[in-house]
């Protein structure tokens, strides 16, 4: 997708976006080749609610879902499901400021660095987003079997290198697995006040990287979620299960006891937002639609969830977690078995 | 004794405010049942007006 013929914004919505590949070109900007699924140059679209999935740029391409160069897009409700990658299994950003938000990165893969999203000289956001196992050659169009190649090479699913002020808020960072440098996030952007990125309010759990030790890879991986030095972090959350509902089977909403509930930063009161000048929204509405921010907790304190699905109280859940109190021992048999029969 | 599911037997059948009348009713329960597990029953009461907050 080239530049638009003047200042409207191209709008792609409910889109699939399935199998395709793109080869490496042999001409210009070594770094301007890839973009599996779509390719945007100099150009900004709204990329609303589509499904990029086992999309492959070969051999040294980039950007296996999504390749942005000098481009500016907004990506929100989608889902990056097992593309695969050189740089970037998901989507590359070269000179570009992309902004993500509601959407699931699951299985996306990279030979060499981020596995879910690399951003190279690179600005923008990503907010209110689930990344699952990134980093696992998971695809059935990979060019290694998945249990000899199970790691992406040097770098995390979230791989910045020279940033142009990356923030990443409200995000699950689940199951990543890298080799060399980093877990879930690498960060290689120099230490000035105006390039540095941000994580806020975010959720890690079991990222793991295998230390190259000069002769050999360690044989038992090491928790380790963010490679950075520079970066600046507020509200993090390690090691804590994030509880989807079943993340195996593709089902990203978030359980009753999930951690994530009410726990998202949520431009709150007089905060001084001296780490960064953009005035980022946080969406009304979660991945698939329900309305945020909802009191997912019951504390009477509504705050946005941590991730892509803003949890909704309802009666099944409700059973569980009187079940879950019953087994327990939280409460006795007679009270719990009574609680359950009303709902 | 309440009967099994009430509440949700009355969203089934889309009535709304006999099933928010069902929950009000499970939180006076466990106010009552809980004793002087004070905490324990406003866990329960919270999560629950959750409920009736959404319906």
């Amino acid at each position: 997708m080239g530049p638009p013929a003047s200042d409207s914004q191209t709008i792609i919505c409910n889109c699939i976006f399935s199998e395709n590949q793109a080869l490496v070109a042999s001409v210009g900007d070594p770094l301007f080749n890839g973009g599996g699924g779509m390719c945007n140059h100099s150009c900004s679209p709204l990329v609303d609610s589509c499904t990029f999935e086992k999309n492959y740029s070969k051999f040294l391409g980039r950007g296996g879902g999504m390749y942005n160069y000098d481009a500016s897009p907004t990506v929100t409700n989608c889902v990056f499901n097992a593309n695969e990658a050189f740089h970037g299994g998901g989507m590359h950003n070269s000179i570009s400021y992309a902004v993500v938000t509601n959407s699931i990165f699951n299985a996306n893969w990279a030979t060499e660095a981020g596995g879910g999203i690399e951003y190279y000289t690179s600005g923008g956001a990503i907010m209110n987003s689930t990344f699952y196992r990134n980093g696992w050659s998971m695809c059935p169009t990979c060019s290694w079997p998945e249990d000899t190649v199970p790691y992406t090479q040097v770098e995390g699913a979230i791989y910045i290198d020279n940033g142009r002020r990356c923030t990443i808020i409200n995000v699950i960072l689940d199951s990543k697995a890298v080799r060399g440098w980093g877990g879930a996030v690498a960060d290689r952007t120099p230490g000035l006040n105006q390039t540095k990125t941000t994580l806020e309010s975010c959720l890690f759990h079991e990222n793991i990287k295998q230390d190259w030790d000069a002769s050999d890879w360690q044989e038992d991986p090491v928790d380790d979620h963010i490679y950075s030095e520079t970066a600046n972090q507020y509200n993090l959350l390690f090691d804590s299960d994030p509880l989807f509902k079943d993340a195996s089977g593709g089902d990203f909403h978030l359980r009753y006891d999930s951690p994530c509930l009410d726990a998202g930063y949520n431009d709150k009161p007089g905060r001084m937002i001296a780490w960064d000048y953009q005035p980022y929204m946080l969406p009304t509405t979660d991945f698939d639609g329900d309305k945020r921010i909802i009191d997912g907790d019951g504390d009477g304190r509504p705050a946005v969830d941590i991730g892509a699905d803003e949890f909704i109280p309802n009666l099944p859940d409700l059973g569980a977690f009187l079940q879950a109190l019953l087994e327990a021992g939280e409460i006795e048999q007679a009270v719990g078995v009574r609680l359950l029969a009303y709902v | 004794m309440p009967m099994s599911n009430e509440a949700q037997v009355a969203l089934d059948q889309e009535e709304k405010k006999t099933a928010i009348s069902i929950l009000n009713e499970l939180i006076a329960d466990a106010w009552v049942s809980l004793g002087d597990d004070i905490e324990m029953a406003q866990v329960i009461e919270g999560k629950t007006q959750a409920v009736i907050e959404e319906i």
